[in-house]
């Protein structure tokens, strides 16, 4: 299904937040570098998941996605075109071809629209038909998510978390998206409801040939869902690679440490408390060299030297190229 | 570890009002943990496990309901017995809890140490420069990092692990015999949450602390839980050692529930999925709650309520189906 | 409150009546105020039918009499009369009419500057934002009954000049609270969901922001209708406001203020009226908050 031209590409993509101080708030006093130099596709059909502790700028990656804010520097393209150059016609386009479904499903939908209007809404605004096919397609959008059709004439709150996340998944769908970005689609949901969610993903994606960008933080999913993993800290990718290589062979120590920090439903696995240091700084200050070092129990000393770049090792498969690393790998290879 | 429970907990039953009656939130609760156990509470949002620990440590408001039966046995004696200012001198000293959200459980304007001595004033008696020593020493059980120096510091100067460790080391001022984790890593990154929880492993390894962690996490039940106890709807459904559990499930729900977690080291083509949602409290169906997601359910199922089966030392599971849907 | 938290609620049937719900719920209603409201607005709209006598008939012959059941007072007059001979109960009926209209108006206009100040503050944001809200509080800042007295003075005593005072010294309070209200709105992920789906601002503002800002702009009106009452009370008994001989209450309180050791019925009836209305409006708009607040509320 996934064919070789990249549906999403981000080109060296930065996104800093001015801080301001002084006694009066109006000095600038530093910049948060909430996203801070991404590069990394997604093609046709698949699912890329971005992984990262609190603060690694996954939420902004999103945000920059769907066109929510605005990239301080680098580039993002949407087949092929930059979205900072689209004119109205062409981001017409984009809105109707890219969606997104977030987090918590009591503040996504309004709580004063019937669910049948929040379901239209992206057809009504894209005005591609008319009032009774809206009506048809809402139904028909219905009963693929699971709902039934007389529903439409409810409110949000008539609905349980798993099935007003169905309504946010139908109102996505509303428009024949290409891209739909996922925010924690299930983590705000009861576990015996996520299967559920993750099962009509899937099944969606399959059918429609949809490429998902899900942001999660629940590794295993992660891996059920995924075909390629990023993992983020401080605003940078330390490591991408296709899902199960990811977890089978994790190469970088931040990823290592996230996976064993994962906790496994096999009992009998040795609670391993990750060997890291503190806690993550500040984005604010991010350290020199790399970002990771001071926690990093593999860190030498050349680490705060010098910002490691990514490099493909493999095909598919790219990891910062600091010097523990590569000590790391040559390690692994004997 | 002695043989005796410390905290023992007897067909408990919490009513809740709701419009103009009540729902039961915690149905005929009954399980015991040992000093240096760690029994999980597992189950949905709604299903009676936070009123179970708020009903043992009598924390639920009148306005919102009260416990109507059963009996809380700690180290002998029953708590719902005493009086308000008996359970005072018992609530915190010998039976504590940590919440969920590091940010509202400590209070922002008071400095940690005063927090923390606080805790330690009311349940040893300390004064001057020996309370100063127990907070410090209180901080770095929890393996805070430079507690001469934390104990200054405001609540919204520490990270959201920090804070937690300040409300475990609060928890622990007593000392307490019975720890209730509500929920204590659920809005921590993993990392961090992996470092609580083998810090909440090492302090009851030396203190024989009886710990009741709740969650809905069965990655967190696996690595640190001893036995486990399904909630469904207010009532255990299901109660076994973990590997017990893990390896042979009786339940129907707990079965389905284990399946459909995907693992982070086995590939699955499909989650196994339970169809339908929780039921409302005040709209449970008549028979065994579980009745209509279930796939084994019979008629029997819908009719009266499953009898509590024995199915092997310490594993019992509440469903028809193991009774023989009654033949 | 741990109890707040969604993992300690308990879980109830959403949108389903308990049995006896609909009691429950009627139960609940705030029926005295209520009554006092509809009664006042009965009054109000009917009150050439209501009032025995005609608000500003005077009658020498039947001055100062007291209420009925004191001697001297006769049921004609059930309430009294004042120093013109003047109905003291048409005089309050009618008065329900002036002063319930005036602050009505006046809310009215208040709600509806503060809202369109407070939504463009709250969504635009930026410098606009900055500059509507500084107006905003050195509005809030003024003394609201000497400005009152000032501007009431220098655009002498009419309807409109009451309710463009009021209205102006009134709209601060729903420009902020919009604002805020407003802001929350726009970081809600319905809101960021319908800019992905290419709503326009436009769009967003009547379809998603402003239908959400409703239930608190009719909590903080009913709050304010008792708040606008007193003020108009005050300017019209101060000789700013409703200009004599139309009955604004305060204006009824005015005339008896001279006798109130002797005729304490003329301002009496009518301040108690003031009171009431107040109260009512106040209590109702209590209820409708509670109603609206989502912890005091099962979802």
């Amino acid at each position: 299904m996934a064919t070789d031209a990249p549906l999403l590409e981000l080109t060296d993509v930065r996104k800093h937040y001015a801080v301001s101080g002084g006694p009066l708030g109006l000095k600038t006093v530093g910049a948060v570098r909430a996203v801070d130099g991404l590069s990394f596709s997604v093609r046709a059909g698949e699912t890329l998941s971005i992984v990262g502790e609190s603060g690694c700028g996954k939420t902004t990656t999103a945000r920059l996605i769907l066109k929510l804010e605005e990239p301080t520097a680098g580039a993002i393209s949407f087949e092929g075109r930059r979205l900072d150059t689209l004119d109205a016609a062409g981001l017409r386009h984009f809105r109707g071809s890219v969606q997104a479904v977030f987090q918590d499903p009591w503040s996504s939908l309004n709580p004063r629209m019937t669910v049948g209007r929040i379901i239209a809404e992206p057809m009504i605004v894209q005005a591609r038909l008319s009032r009774q096919d809206r009506q048809d397609r809402v139904a028909e959008l219905m009963t693929q998510v699971g709902l039934r059709r007389e529903q439409a004439e409810l409110y949000p709150h008539q609905f349980s978390g798993g099935q007003r996340q169905r309504i946010a998944i139908a109102r996505a769908l509303s428009v024949d998206p290409k891209l739909i970005v996922l925010d924690e689609p299930v983590s705000a949901l009861d576990v015996s409801i996520r299967a559920q969610i993750l099962n009509l993903l899937k099944d969606l994606q399959d059918r429609l040939g949809l490429s998902y960008v899900m942001i999660a933080h629940h590794l295993a999913t992660v891996r059920h869902m995924s075909h390629h993993v990023a993992v983020m800290y401080l605003g940078q990718l330390v490591e991408i690679a296709p899902g199960r290589e990811l977890f089978r062979r994790p190469l970088h120590p931040y990823t290592q440490a996230l996976y064993s920090a994962a906790l496994s439903t096999h009992v009998g696995r040795p609670l391993s408390e990750p060997a890291l240091k503190g806690e993550i700084p500040s984005p604010l200050n991010p350290p020199s060299g790399c970002r990771f070092h001071p926690r990093c129990p593999h860190a030498l000393a050349e680490c705060s030297a010098s910002e490691p770049a990514l490099v493909e090792i493999e095909p598919g498969r790219r990891v910062q190229d600091c010097s523990c690393v590569r000590r790391l790998i040559s390690a692994a290879a004997k | 570890m002695s043989s005796a429970p410390v905290l023992k907990v007897e067909g408990l039953v919490t009513e809740l009002r709701s419009g103009g009656g009540s729902v039961r939130a915690v149905d005929d609760v009954s399980f015991e943990i040992n000093a240096g156990e760690t029994l999980g509470l597992v189950g949905e949002s709604g299903s009676g496990k936070s009123m179970t620990c708020l009903s043992i440590l009598r924390l639920i408001p009148s306005s919102v309901g009260r416990v109507t039966g059963g009996r809380v046995v700690l180290e002998g004696t029953d708590l719902m017995t005493l009086d308000e200012a008996q359970m005072r001198h018992h609530r915190g000293r010998r039976i504590s809890i940590i919440l969920q959200d590091p940010m509202t459980s400590l209070n922002p304007v008071l400095r940690i140490g005063d927090q923390v001595g606080e805790a330690i004033k009311l349940y040893r008696g300390l004064e001057g420069p020996a309370l100063r020593d127990a907070i410090v020493d209180g901080l770095r059980a929890m393996r805070i990092p430079a507690p001469e120096q934390r104990v200054s510091a405001y609540p919204h100067e520490l990270s959201g692990g920090m804070r937690q460790r300040v409300g475990a080391a609060i928890a622990m001022a007593g000392p307490p015999a019975v720890l209730i984790a509500d929920e204590p890593t659920t809005a921590l990154d993993a990392t961090v949450q992996s470092q609580l929880l083998a810090l909440l492993k090492d302090v009851q390894r030396e203190t024989g602390l009886a710990i009741l962690f709740v969650t809905h996490d069965f990655g967190i039940v696996a690595t640190i839980c001893d036995r486990v106890a399904v909630m469904y709807a207010g009532r255990i459904v299901e109660l076994a050692p973990v590997a017990e559990l893990f390896a042979n499930p009786r339940h129907p729900y707990t079965e389905a529930l284990l399946r459909s977690v995907p693992d982070l080291d086995v590939d699955v083509e499909r989650l196994y999925s339970i169809e339908g949602q929780p039921p409302a409290l005040d709209d449970l169906p008549a028979g065994c709650s579980f009745a209509p997601r279930c796939a084994y359910a019979r008629d029997v199922c819908r009719e009266r309520g499953p009898p509590r089966i024995e199915a092997g030392p310490l594993h019992h599971a509440s469903c028809w189906k193991l009774a023989g849907y009654g033949d | 409150m741990a109890l707040s938290k969604g993992s300690g609620a308990p879980r109830l049937a959403a949108g389903k009546g308990h049995p006896l719900g609909l009691w429950h719920q009627l139960r609940e209603l705030p029926l005295v105020p209520m009554g006092a409201i509809a009664l006042l607005l009965v009054m109000a709209i009917a009150a050439p039918l209501l009032a025995p006598y005609p608000p500003t008939e005077q009658s020498l012959l039947d001055r100062l009499m007291p209420p009925f059941w004191i001697a001297g007072g006769d049921l004609l007059h059930p309430l009294g009369t004042d120093h013109y001979g003047r109905d003291v109960l048409s005089r309050v009926i009618w008065g329900a009419r002036v002063s319930l209209s005036v602050a009505l108006v006046a809310i009215v206009v208040a709600g509806a500057i503060g809202t369109v100040v407070g939504i463009i503050a709250g969504y635009f944001g930026g410098f606009i934002e900055i500059a509507l809200m500084r107006v905003a509080d050195a509005f809030l800042a003024i003394p609201a009954v000497l400005v009152a007295i000032m501007l009431g003075a220098t655009l002498g005593p009419s309807f409109e000049n009451v309710v463009a005072v009021i209205g102006l010294l009134y709209w601060p309070r729903y420009a902020r609270q919009v604002r805020g209200e407003t802001l929350a709105i726009k970081g809600s992920d319905y809101v960021k969901l319908a800019r992905v789906a290419g709503c326009s601002s436009t769009r967003i503002l009547a379809t998603h922001i402003f239908p959400n800002l409703v239930p608190s702009l009719l909590v903080l009106a009913s709050l304010q209708v008792g708040a606008a009452i007193i003020l108009e009370a005050t300017l019209s008994f101060l000789g700013v406001g409703i200009p004599p001989p139309q009955p604004a209450w305060g204006v009824i309180v005015e005339d008896g203020r001279g006798m109130l050791a002797s005729a304490w019925w003329i301002s009496l009836f009518p301040g108690l009226a003031i009171a009431i209305t107040v109260l009512a409006f106040n209590l109702t708009g209590d209820w409708i908050r509670d109603r609206l607040d989502p912890k005091l509320r099962s979802r």
